[in-house]
């Protein structure tokens, strides 16, 4: 800054001295808030490039030539202000902060830019509401913050990770992930690393032209993150504490009790003998009332006869009483704590800046036996050695401990599946049949595995998941460490030579354990699964810029080169055969159950550049190039080009549009480019392979795996944006995109001959393109005195088509989706539910017949696929967050929402069926009946085809998420400041409130591609939180 | 200047760090292609991968797909002398309804032994540039990827066509005798024969002009080439060679005894086995794996009870009581029925578990192909007599010496294999070679569980569609090429 205040100073002067007639005028700059003084602020000549900042103590001086009568203050995070001189050798200035620009400067690849001079497409998430949602993973807290982001839920699980999309679906087979990027490099690391308060900007890049410079990893978007610096003459202790609970996020559905379920599958079983045996209606009843128990595994949980639960009118006996009243769910899960605090110092003095900070997390989960504990230390320092030297280092370190029992996916053991699917009928404890509760020989509750005083239940035979949970264990340890370590050079006036080297280290072990007593590991006498991994990449680049502005011409240009290293082990044993209780060691057992190693190494070296240009803030023009060459792909392939142009126009600088004062800012812009997507799925994307490790016993074996394909390249995208930015009366902002981004050379893997040993081998031969839009807003309401309201909206929509196939495969069937041309990859394509036969109750499905005309069928193996016309890709999504100020009080909710699009809801389905042992949704109550004929739910009579896939089954994804609250208080100042506190702040923060969707227990976000599973429900959690700061 | 120099030295050490090979990568775990047949090491490396492949579980989730041995399982369900009572992994097997082109039991034994074809093949093509040691361990090496690729063949064409007779001239399966990327046609079925029989006796050849001793229960040494040759013989009706490729098969084997037999097939060192499958706990397929589905006493999905698998009843009561086999069975009441578990397979016993080595030849079956090749020769009933005497002696207590002949002994030698070769994949195999129908009535079966009591000769349940996937990706075939 320095540099640019001599070149200003000394274009001043020798204005000066060729005109001869200057005034120097004087002041000071203070903000409105809190009156404080404000350096830095850029007070330039309007009309002229001339100009100087505020000195530490808040004062300026200028010379001001003749002619000129206009000084503009401009600050980041400002309103910016025209002041007229009319005369006056001494002007002091109030600057009133500016809600809508507060992120003036942004950060985009290589740098940071002004946010009116970047013509590319990005969207900075609001720090301080990023913050406000809890949660140990960056990904899971930008739902709803930023337009063109789409994230699924994710695992309840503390520290997981979720899925981020950016601007549509990139690609079918290959990545579809962003690149993350950390203070300047690609981050391959753990992102549960950063904690949220570390976090100083995060910038999600959209379009050719902020993402180009990335080349062939950039083609999914980049979210670009950085870490927190010390600021000049701003010293600061803050302390902040988050201490809460967590709960369950997402509702169970909603299913029938102990006794409908005995009346229902008593139903069952009485139509079963109708339909099937041939009983008249009295004889099957009788029948049924005497078979329920036993075709239930003869669990009674009355206290009357098995006979005389349910009577032969199929209602339940009035005098009947239940002998246990066990709730799986209960048992299986609690109420986690959840604690987060961090202690930071920041500041700088003289010619250097540090942040240091320090943070504990504990996150209970709401399964017992799970949780994360996470340690993170960073120290981010730099400093200005020489007045042409400047250097820097950035590091952090963590190390956590996750316990992470299996809670996705049909495994016993998962809790949530296991829950939401066993009858109600079945205890968690061991009874004997007259209900007494059975007790070990030390007085524990003994579980029920199924299998005592003659039963035999009809779900999960001799498995109890909760002896299993408790005795089980998934724990992974994880250390991060991460440095950075920069060099930066300034020559020639107006060169800048930045050397940046980068190390990220993660070191992970992992346990699986099964005991020895209860569930899988039973038959191995316990078996242990240690896994060790390490991955580290070495990373540099040498960044050459060069700025310069020559009269009305800004230039500023930008040279690199890159080089990026990973390297990645991976070790595993395991053992079985555990002869001692709480051993987790190999070395407690003898057998030898697998072990095995490898290394993985990856690496890239890059070319870049880019220059920007400006003319008088008026037009803006950014070119940027990158090649890319990548050990993934054959020698001869290799090296690639990526490269983007983007333009915009700021027509609000245009004399023109100087009358207009309630447009404060209209700006125009466009970009072109390509990028690439080079994950592909593997690291060796063209070599002719045979696996290893297929050993015969003692005998090392091998088998062909891979055809070489010495040819095959990344994917590509070219991308279009067009947009618009405007400013209206100082209080609404409005950014609109609309886009195009084509995806061609995609990833197929191009089906070979299977008798030829080979299912496919993988080429570029596809095409697809998202179009869509994105919007935000921002609106100051209400600005009165002590009250304020603002409200910021985000709103994207897009569209997705494949639009080339692989020859000769003009479609490929994935699960419930049709790949085709002129389909989007998420469109379903699935049998076609016509309902229920008002006859016999039957559930009926459309079919083709000979003749191609469309019929109806009973029977669901002839019932053929069609095309639904719905896809799982919302119409609409977006968020909407209210800001409160009212004096000393705040309070925001953030509200997240979707329109359109289906749910294949397969957890619904699973609980329609009419299996014995499994549980029922209550919408079986709906059910045909020989009374009920108009309904869509089939007669009860063990058709285990009933609720087969179809789009019976198909909800709507459309919901409205409470996702987070904020109710805060700042203590004033004049409580705290003898305690030499600057400010201090309570506040209740709750995070997944509430979420309205088409059925109670739907996550319509819990996956891209509209299916459904019985995994980890996202945590509702309720804290509060103070902070302090000194 | 001094500067200057600084940024030059600072971008001459950190540009040009990266050397020519830095973008030079390759997998640790995996082996580029041209380097596993520059050692015979590595040619005897990828037989022994296919050893490994015909036992691996390709995808964890399915636990019915690990190998051969599910093949077995499947040939025995679609039979009559196992019974299910529980819907599970193998229940579209029982309901023979598992044929279908898109199904995925059509696609998997397709893809296996494909490969192991692919497999072979390979090294067959750089059989002139392997440098073997020795011609012996060429005999070995070439003589097994030969054998490999006949028995490859032979349970192809045998699941994707019925049998031999009477189907010569009616598609067959395509047949590569080099690598390739492109697919051929289907061919005859006689075209298939023609080069299974070929390989076999090339490989006998080369094989009994180069003699050398077995490595390990899982290689293909002579005698089981020519057991393969056996089977292949019998299947095309070949009586004469059946019965003296059986004969010499099983050439310096004993007949397993009772005890042998009781020994619970689970450690192949624990009685006579010619040619199986050894396996540890590492390389074990756990909960997917032949044990855990049919093996009754470790707690599997047969063991646990979640898919018992029964002896029918029927059969049961066929076998005398003094009878090995029958008295490893043992009645179970389930609440509905009564049923009787077969112990046969008891990896509880020996502690193997889910680790159970595989048989996939045993004399028996030899003696057994012997037998029914003399008696259909006609004339010389007294020799498969003798035969079927030599098994009783080891298998009953006091065995009645057999004295039916023509018909009956044939039927009573049919009747021995589905004794003797139960659980081991026999069943299905024979109901489609000897085109009989298939009679699940008067036993234990249900019909809710199994779907088809009855099913008749040669009907098309039997045979497997060629799987989708050939057929649209294959140049060489279209849907007209499709079974029916």
């Amino acid at each position: 800054m320095k540099k640019i205040l001599i070149l200003f100073v000394l274009v001043a002067l020798s204005i000066h001295l060729t005109q001869g007639q200057s005034v120097r005028v004087t002041g000071k700059v203070t903000s409105k808030d809190d009156g404080s003084v404000l350096p830095g602020v850029t007070i330039s000549i309007k009309g002229t490039a001339l100009g100087v900042m505020s000195e530490s103590d808040g004062s300026y001086a200028l010379d001001v030539p003749a002619g000129s009568n206009t000084l503009v203050f401009s600050f980041v995070g400002f309103k910016t202000q025209e002041v007229a001189i009319d005369g006056r050798k001494v002007i002091d200035v109030v600057l009133e902060t500016d809600v809508l620009l507060i992120d003036e400067v942004m950060v985009v690849a290589y740098g940071t830019t002004r946010k009116d001079a970047f013509t590319g497409s990005a969207s900075s998430v609001k720090i301080d509401k990023l913050s406000e949602i809890q949660t140990s993973n960056v990904t899971k807290a930008l739902d709803g913050l930023s337009s063109g982001i789409q994230v699924t839920s994710g695992s309840g699980q503390p520290g997981t990770t979720t899925a981020v999309r950016i601007r549509g679906i990139g690609s079918i087979y290959a990545s579809t992930s962003p690149l993350y990027v950390v203070d300047g490099f690609p981050f391959d690391g753990d992102l549960n690393s950063i904690p949220q308060n570390d976090i100083a900007s995060l910038t999600v890049l959209k379009d050719a032209s902020a993402t180009a410079l990335y080349g062939s990893r950039a083609a999914n978007g980049v979210i670009v993150i950085t870490t927190k610096k010390g600021k000049q003459n701003e010293n600061r202790l803050s302390f902040n504490a988050i201490v809460g609970f967590n709960v369950r996020g997402i509702p169970e559905y909603e299913r029938v009790n102990v006794p409908q379920y005995y009346e229902l599958q008593w139903e069952n079983l009485r139509n079963l003998f109708t339909e099937y045996y041939g009983m008249n209606n009295a004889d099957a009843a009788e029948s049924s009332s005497y078979y329920l128990i036993s075709q239930l595994g003869n669990y009674n949980a009355y206290n009357v006869p098995d006979a005389e639960v349910v009577r032969t009118d199929g209602k339940i006996n009035p005098d009947a009483k239940l002998l246990w009243t066990d709730n799986w769910f209960n048992e299986m899960h609690r109420m986690g704590i959840r604690r987060d605090y961090t202690l930071s110092a920041s500041g700088g003095k003289d010619k250097s800046t540090y942040f240091i900070s320090g943070n504990y997390l504990k996150d209970e989960g709401i399964v017992k036996a799970s949780d994360y504990t996470r340690f993170t230390l960073r120290l981010n320092a730099d400093t200005q050695a020489k007045e042409w030297l400047k250097l820097g280092i950035n590091s952090s370190v963590s190390t956590s401990d996750q316990n992470y029992p299996v809670s996705a996916g049909t495994a016993y053991v998962n809790s949530f599946m296991w829950s939401r699917i066993i009858a109600p009928i079945y205890p968690v404890y061991l009874y004997d049949l007259n209900g007494v509760l059975q007790r070990d020989d030390n007085g524990n509750k003994m579980y029920d595995y199924g299998n005592e005083f003659g039963r035999s239940r009809s779900f999960g035979a001799l498995v109890n998941p909760l002896g299993t949970i408790m005795l089980d264990k998934n724990l992974f340890k994880k250390d991060n460490i991460q440095s950075k370590g920069f060099v930066e050079i300034s020559f020639l006036k107006d060169f800048r030579l930045t050397v940046n080297l980068n190390a990220d280290y993660e070191g992970n072990t992992n346990l699986e354990y099964l005991n020895p007593e209860f569930g899988d590991g039973e038959i191995y006498k316990g078996y242990c699964r240690r896994t060790s991994s390490r991955r580290i990449t070495i990373s540099a680049n040498e960044l050459l810029t060069w700025n310069k502005t020559i009269k009305s011409h800004s230039f500023d240009f930008l040279a690199g080169h890159e080089s990026y290293d990973l390297k990645y082990n991976y070790l595993s044993a395991a053992r079985s055969g555990f002869p001692f209780p709480g051993q987790y060691e190999l070395d407690a057992a003898a057998v030898i159950e697998g072990a095995s190693s490898f290394e993985d190494n990856f690496t890239m070296e890059s070319y870049f550049s880019r220059l920007n240009y400006n003319y008088n803030d008026r037009y803006y023009l950014s070119l940027s190039a990158r090649t890319d060459g990548s050990s993934r792909f054959s020698k001869e392939s290799r090296w690639g080009r990526f490269w983007s142009a983007g333009a915009s126009w700021r027509v609000s600088q245009e004399p023109f549009m100087s009358g207009l004062t309630w447009l404060n800012d209209l700006k125009l812009k466009a970009s072109y480019g390509s990028q690439g997507n080079d994950n592909l799925g593997t690291y060796y994307a063209y070599l002719g392979l045979y696996d290893l490790g297929y050993n015969n016993m003692n005998y090392p074996g091998v088998f062909a795996s891979r055809l070489p394909t010495p040819d095959l390249l990344w994917e590509k995208n070219v991308t279009l944006n067009a947009g618009v930015e405007f400013t209206l009366l100082d209080r609404l902002t409005v950014n609109f995109e609309v886009y195009n981004r084509r995806s061609v050379d995609l990833l197929f893997p191009v089906p070979l001959s299977p008798s030829t040993g080979y299912n496919s081998y993988d080429a570029n031969v596809g095409a697809m393109k998202n179009t869509g839009f994105d919007l935000d807003a921002s609106f100051v309401i209400l600005n009165k005195g002590q009250f304020k309201w603002t409200t910021d909206l985000n709103l994207s929509h897009y569209k997705n088509e494949i639009t080339k196939m692989p020859k000769d495969q003009d479609q490929i069937i994935n699960g419930s989706k049709k790949w085709m041309v002129g389909h989007s990859v998420y469109d379903y394509y699935i049998q076609k539910y016509a309902g229920v036969d008002p006859e016999n109750g039957k559930a009926i499905w459309y079919t083709t017949d000979t003749d191609g005309s469309i019929t109806t069928t009973e029977n669901y193996s002839y019932a053929d696929r069609f095309y639904t016309g719905s896809s799982s890709i919302p119409d609409l999504q977006g968020g909407l967050t209210n800001s409160f100020r009212f004096g000393d009080f705040d309070f925001s909710f953030l509200i997240t929402f979707g329109l359109g699009g289906r749910m294949l809801d397969g957890s619904y389905q699973e609980l329609m069926g009419s299996t014995p042992g499994y549980a029922m949704h209550k919408d079986m109550l709906k059910r045909w009946t020989p009374t009920n004929t108009h309904t869509d739910v089939p007669i009860l009579d063990y058709d285990v085809n009933s609720n087969e896939t179809s789009d019976r089954w198909l909800t709507s994804m459309s919901f409205l998420n409470m996702r987070s609250l904020n109710i805060g208080y700042n203590f004033p100042n004049k409580w705290i400041s003898a305690l030499h506190v600057s400010d201090a702040r309570l506040s209740l923060l709750v995070t997944n409130l509430h979420l309205f969707s088409a059925r109670k227990g739907l996550d319509p976000q819990q996956s891209f591609n509209g299916t459904t599973d019985d995994s980890y429900s996202p945590l509702r959690t309720t804290s509060v939180n103070f902070s302090m700061n000194f | 200047m001094k500067r200057i120099s600084i940024i030059i030295a600072l971008v001459a050490g950190l540009c040009f760090s990266c050397s020519d090979d830095f973008l030079d990568t390759k997998p640790t775990n995996q082996i580029d292609a041209e380097e596993v047949y520059k050692t015979a090491t590595g040619a005897q490396a990828v037989l022994d991968g296919i050893s490994r492949k015909l036992r691996v579980q390709p995808i964890t989730s399915r636990d019915d797909w690990f190998g051969i041995k599910s093949f077995d399982i499947m040939w025995d369900l679609m039979g009559e002398d196992i019974v299910c009572t529980q819907q599970g992994w193998f229940s579209y097997d029982y309901q023979l309804d598992y044929r279908m082109a898109y199904w995925s039991r059509c696609s998997y034994p397709w893809t296996l032994y494909y490969q192991v074809i692919n497999n072979v093949n390979n090294i067959l093509a750089h059989a002139e540039t392997i440098p073997f040691e020795s011609d012996t361990q060429r005999a070995a090496i070439l003589g097994q990827a030969l054998t490999y690729r006949a028995w490859a063949y032979f349970n192809l064409v045998n699941i994707y066509q019925f049998t031999y007779i009477g189907h010569e001239s009616d598609p067959g399966v395509p047949v590569y005798t080099e690598p390739t990327t492109t697919g051929k046609g289907r061919g005859t079925v006689q075209n298939v024969y023609d080069r299974i029989t070929a390989d076999l006796s090339e490989a006998i050849g080369i094989m009994t002009a180069n003699p050398s001793p077995r490595r390990h229960i899982s290689d293909i040494d002579l005698s089981v080439a020519h057991g393969i040759y056996a089977r292949v013989a019998l299947q095309m009706g070949n009586w004469a060679k059946a019965e003296t490729e059986a004969a010499t098969a099983r050439q310096g084997y004993a007949l397993n005894t009772r005890n042998d037999f009781a020994s619970g097939f689970s450690v192949y060192s624990r009685s006579v086995w010619m040619w199986g499958m050894e396996i540890n706990n590492e390389q074990s397929t756990g909960y997917g794996s032949f044990p855990s589905h049919m093996d009754m006493t470790i707690n599997g999905y047969a063991g646990s009870w979640s898919m018992p698998k029964y002896i029918s009843v029927s059969l049961y009561n066929m076998m005398a009581t003094d009878d090995i086999r029958r008295q490893l069975c043992e009645a179970y009441d389930d609440g509905t029925a009564i049923h009787y578990i077969n112990y046969k397979f008891n990896a509880a016993h020996s502690g193997k578990g889910f680790a159970a080595d595989q048989v996939l030849m045993r004399p028996e079956e030899m003696l057994l192909i012997q037998a029914e090749a003399i008696a259909r020769q006609g004339g010389r009933d007294s020799e498969a007599q003798t035969l079927l005497d030599n098994l009783h002696a080891v298998r009953q207590e006091s065995p009645v010496p057999v004295t039916v002949t023509g018909t009956a002994l044939l039927d009573a030698i049919l009747l021995e294999r589905r004794f003797e070769l139960w659980g081991e994949g026999f069943r299905g195999r024979d109901i489609k070679r000897l085109k009989i129908e298939l009679d699940r009535t008067g036993s234990d079966h249900d019909q809710a569980q199994c779907l088809y009591m009855t099913v008749p000769p040669e009907s098309v349940l039997w045979n497997y569609q060629i799987p989708q996937s050939e057929i649209d990706a294959n140049p060489n075939m279209d849907e007209s090429d499709q079974n029916d």
